[in-house]
């Protein structure tokens, strides 16, 4: 069997393991741990301290995994792990958290620096907060022009397939396809 | 004669005796280096270093593979070497920092590279609009556009394969170089492909649609 990976990351409560559970035809393996730090416990009980995982089966031979990876910089040793040998990688951002934008320029200039993986920017849309769109998330993020933005809903399975659909694009313009 | 094994003195400690004790002659070296197995002889006149060689390299490139062998053994055999021409004229200590600093930056560079036997494709996808190409990083380029491997470019151009692989790495941040796949370098046949089959991109396609 041969695998194959993407990986699905982004800042704290982005909506990462959301966006795996939405798509993955399994159920999701998840490494949750309760949130400690005070800024963390406001926005939600658990966080991602190793990965998520969830998988897509292509036919008798050939899979693809994938990977969410945790969204704190204090967990960024298994941002390396995972995105060793990806094929691509989708940051995802909660366009109405303007406090974790910092963060997720961070990562995605770590993968930029540790990978030549194609990224993808995915601005996930969260009822009732205010959002940026994608001029203003290009500008904040200074991201060059080779990485792509999209609107998705972590939530909805065709904007999630609507967003792996991109990332496939993307991988075939710019990725280790042979 | 000096004989031994680098488990016992330290390649540092060798260099030290022989430069102290201002010898002549040649030191054989072999053994392991991050880069595979490297042998070869560096040259000393009244304990400065003059030239070195290997199988692959001569003057100061073949000194910094060398000097990064960390297990294998030593010989010194005392010698005339009038007949060896002088090429280096770097200091016994500078020629270990130069060495420990290329092998300290082979550490960051294996992040984007990661092997010397690595296959590279050309890549105009998302390059800058200008860039400027020194005249070595042309003819990186040109050779590993050739399906060259890291080390077959640094034995044509007489480099070190840490110093090819600088310039690699910075060609791949640009995005103008991507990583392919490896080389088995005694068989010159790939071994590794980086990456998925465009057939498997697109059956993965057609998968998520029926999603």
């Amino acid at each position: 069997m041969k695998k194959y990976k993407i990986i699905i990351s982004g800042p704290f409560a982005a909506g990462k393991t959301t966006f795996i559970q939405t798509i993955t035809e399994i159920a999701p393996i998840s490494t949750e741990a309760k949130t400690t730090k005070s800024d963390e416990t406001k926005v939600k009980d658990s966080t991602t301290v190793a990965m998520d995982f969830g998988r897509i089966t292509i036919d008798g031979e050939n899979v693809l995994h994938i990977f969410g990876t945790p969204g704190q910089f204090r967990f960024n040793y298994m941002w390396s792990i995972l995105g060793k040998d990806a094929l691509g990688i989708v940051v995802i951002i909660d366009s109405g958290a303007e406090d974790t934008f910092e963060d997720a320029k961070d990562m995605i200039n770590f993968f930029r620096v540790k990978t030549d993986a194609p990224i993808l920017v995915a601005l996930n849309q969260f009822d009732g907060k205010n959002k940026v769109d994608e001029e203003e998330i290009r500008k904040i993020l200074n991201l060059p022009k080779w990485i792509p933005v999209v609107e998705c809903n972590a939530k909805d399975k065709e904007s999630v397939k609507g967003v792996l659909t991109k990332l496939l694009g993307l991988i075939l313009a710019q990725g280790n396809v042979y | 004669m000096l004989e031994g094994s680098l488990r016992d003195f330290s390649l540092d400690e060798v260099l030290q005796m022989v430069s102290m004790g201002e010898k002549t002659g040649r030191l054989e070296l072999k053994g392991e280096t991050p880069f595979g197995k490297k042998e070869g002889s560096i040259f000393f006149k009244n304990g400065e270093v003059i030239d070195a060689q290997t199988n692959e390299y001569a003057g100061e490139p073949a000194i910094v593979d060398l000097l990064n062998i960390k297990e294998g053994y030593f010989k010194f055999v005392p010698e005339d070497v009038s007949h060896v021409k002088r090429s280096v004229t770097k200091s016994i200590p500078d020629l270990v920092l130069l060495a420990t600093s290329k092998l300290d930056e082979w550490e960051k560079i294996k992040n984007k590279i990661s092997s010397v036997d690595s296959v590279f494709k050309l890549s105009t996808e998302g390059i800058p609009d200008k860039i400027h190409l020194s005249p070595t990083q042309w003819k990186i380029i040109s050779l590993l556009g050739k399906g060259l491997t890291i080390r077959e470019v640094a034995l044509k151009l007489n480099m070190t394969v840490i110093d090819v692989s600088k310039d690699v790495y910075g060609l791949v941040a640009l995005r103008i170089l991507k990583e392919v796949g490896e080389k088995d370098p005694n068989k010159g046949v790939m071994v590794r492909r980086r990456g998925a089959p465009r057939s498997f991109i697109i059956r993965l396609f057609e998968r998520l649609r029926r999603l």
